[in-house]
């Protein structure tokens, strides 16, 4: 047998090495027990090995935190939100790239995925569309633009600003920079663009849509449209809303057309103010993306109880009906008056006109102050229920004791940095504190969220009472700096004297 | 992604997803088991251990990404060429990563730097790094998946080399590196 090849060796001490048959394995075994030789540069490959082995672990890094895995999964849940809106920036980008036809500083969009899987062709195929309609929007703006130029004492300017576009060729076109048709790129990149572009909309996102298939992520996923719903206030856009662009979709056929929408938005500033207004009302809608990232609350961005909160909660006629008749039948075949069976009717309480006023708020008897007064009450009351003293015909005044300052715990999780440890509430419920902006806010079912912000460190946190004083609920906490990299875990809150 | 039958990990539970017809991936199981690994291997890319980081957690986020269908048959050897390509256009976009750089190091470090310790650290990576760069970008890039714990079934598949092709190309990485790590050294200890 000829000496054993140096690659085979490695491959052996790799453990990598195949052999096609017993026989020939114990050939190669037969050999280096016989050849001087081949165990010597059997020994020495083990050296390199060791070796090169070694020189790599010296240059690692020192220690690795892998984040959570949820965390990730919350990345891809907001990539596949912001995908399916089709209208990024950068997507935008890159159907002006089609559009277009422009070269050299465009990248190529599939150069970070291997070939086959990770591609989405139903991604380009909406992208020309909300492209299309924004060159109408333009067209339209444009051509309206005219028309008041028309009738305007000062058309004699007209035809010479015209001569000038029609002077326009490519090379005069704005270039667009590199960086708005990254759409695939590093994650430096890919923040600077959802920072760009905001939180984007939601249009029905299942978690079943990503593979994920761990049971802790299953449950992450499951809380998300819990939360869809405490932000409250979304509705999904119209599927069939983006379906005119196809009328225009030949647009993209013809770089002259393009050339005309880049003249036409030159000339009507106005054109492009109401698109650009009409993008940003779009996102303003997109609390859900907010999950994640919240960025839109880090914003200022209003909160409100969410409607479809409050119309869980109320009990139709129609449901009630069936059980008062049942009632009525069962004193009948007792052969009991209805005074006997029926208890005295109890005066309401406060609590009960709140909570009542609260289910129905068609109820114009109750100020609406005042239903949101009990309801801030309930969160924070630390002694009795809200409204039983006033109910009681006590004297009421400020007797309900509230908690208005809470020690701040997180249970089994590190955020990324240090949370305050006290939460205080500020009088007009929103404020300035030591330099950290905080707000609250009480929702209808006994929960409070407060969003605290100090420099780029954003916390917004939900809880719910679950005694006396003591709130447990979740914190997604990020750094502005960082995008829309969140991380979120369980919080407690604890009624504690106000310093 | 190749034809080959799907690479198992052990303890990695596989479904079958009855839609498309094809095992499913789980991908925590995955990133438990390869994440470090991953940094790792793109630290050596990139050299610096906040981006390769970045780049890892990006290659998992685009993994999650993909829906049933798109399931890889082999997800290491996925995530790995995935990573390769992410550092690949890192490296193409060096003027805006020195931007980024530059905010960074204008904020305050989180704890005391050890100068002694940081001299010594930033002169050994610059010793590897030197020796890995004198090393053909084929050589290099079967040696760090090599390291990062991939097989040789999955060096082949990422690199479309051969089975035993692999072992002579890393018999010869190895010897290269070690030889010029040495170099460089002895260069070092006559010039400090």
């Amino acid at each position: 047998m000829s000496h054993i090849p140096d690659g085979r060796l490695h491959a052996w001490l790799d453990g990598a090495a195949s052999f096609e048959s017993a026989a020939e394995e114990e050939s190669f075994h037969t050999h280096l027990g016989v050849c001087e030789d081949c165990r010597a540069r059997l020994d020495e490959a083990r050296r390199l090995r060791e070796d090169a082995q070694t020189i790599l672990s010296d240059s690692g890094p020192e220690a690795i935190e892998p984040p959570a895995f949820g965390e990730l999964e919350a990345r891809a849940l907001v990539r596949v939100h912001r995908e399916r809106a089709g209208d990024s920036d950068a997507e935008v980008a890159a159907s002006v790239r089609r559009v277009t036809g422009r070269r050299g500083t465009v990248r190529k969009v599939a150069e970070t995925e291997p070939i086959g899987p990770g591609r989405r062709p139903w991604l380009s195929r909406r992208v020309p569309l909300a492209w299309a309609a924004s060159i109408v929007m333009a067209i339209g703006a444009g051509w309206f633009g005219n028309r008041i130029l028309e009738e305007s004492p000062v058309q004699a300017t007209r035809p010479v600003a015209q001569s000038k576009l029609a002077e326009v060729s490519d090379a005069d076109l704005p270039v667009l920079e590199e960086d708005a048709f990254v759409d695939d790129a590093s994650p430096d990149v890919l923040r600077g663009a959802a920072d760009a572009a905001g939180p984007q909309p939601v249009d029905n996102f299942k978690s079943e849509d990503l593979s994920v298939q761990s049971e802790a992520a299953r449950r992450q996923f499951a809380a998300i449209p819990d939360e869809q719903e405490r932000f409250g206030g979304y509705e999904a856009p119209d599927p069939g809303a983006g379906q005119g662009a196809n009328q225009v979709a030949n647009v993209e056929a013809g770089r002259e057309a393009d050339r005309d929408a880049v003249r036409q938005r030159e000339v009507s500033q106005e054109g492009e103010a109401f698109a650009l207004d009409a993008r940003l009302e779009k996102r303003s809608d997109d609390e859900v993306g907010a999950v994640a990232g919240n960025r839109a609350l880090a914003e200022d961005a209003p909160i409100v109880i969410a409607p479809t909160v409050m119309a869980q909660q109320v009990p139709t006629a129609g449901a009630e009906a069936p059980a008062r008749e049942q009632n009525e039948e069962r004193i009948r075949n007792a052969g009991l008056s209805r005074e006997a069976v029926a208890p005295a009717a109890a005066e309401p309480s406060l609590e009960d006109v709140a909570v009542n006023a609260r289910k129905s708020r068609a109820n114009a008897d109750v100020p609406a102050e005042f239903i949101e007064g009990a309801l801030a009450l309930d969160a924070l009351v630390v002694g009795g229920e809200v409204g039983k003293d006033e109910a009681k015909g006590a004297d009421t005044g400020d007797d309900k004791e509230l908690a208005n300052c809470f020690a701040l715990a997180v249970e089994g999780w590190k955020p990324p940095f240090e949370l305050p440890s006290v939460l205080v509430r500020p009088a007009e419920g929103a404020g300035e504190q030591d330099g950290e902006n905080v707000a609250w806010t009480m929702l209808a079912d006994n929960s409070v969220r407060i969003r605290w912000r100090s420099g780029d460190q954003t916390m917004l946190l939900t809880a719910r009472r679950v005694s006396a004083g003591a709130l447990e609920g979740s914190a997604a906490v990020w750094l502005e700096s960082r995008g829309a990299l969140a991380t979120r875990g369980l919080v407690r809150l604890s009624p504690i004297a106000c310093p | 992604m190749g034809g080959r039958a799907a690479a198992r990990l052990p303890g990695v539970q596989h479904d079958w997803d009855r839609e498309s017809n094809r095992v499913t991936t789980d991908w925590a199981e995955i990133y438990a088991a390869t994440y470090e690994d991953l940094v790792r291997f793109l630290h050596r890319k990139v050299w610096d251990a906040g981006r390769a980081e970045d780049l890892a957690q990006e290659a998992f986020v685009r993994a999650l990404g993909l829906s049933p269908a798109q399931s890889p048959d082999s997800p290491r050897a996925w995530l790995f060429t995935v990573a390769g390509n992410l550092a690949r256009d890192e490296a193409r976009t060096a003027i805006r990563r020195r931007k980024h750089l530059t905010l960074i190091s204008n904020e305050e470090p989180e704890e005391a730097p050890d100068p002694q310790r940081d001299l010594e650290e930033t002169e050994k990576m610059g010793e590897v790094r030197e020796a890995l760069d004198s090393l053909s970008e084929r050589d290099r890039e079967i040696l760090l998946l090599w390291d990062a714990g991939l097989s040789y079934a999955e060096i082949a598949e990422q690199t479309e080399l051969s089975h035993g092709a692999i072992g002579t190309t890393l018999a010869r990485a190895r010897r290269r590196l070690v030889d010029a790590y040495e170099a460089t050294e002895g260069r070092n200890v006559a010039h400090p």
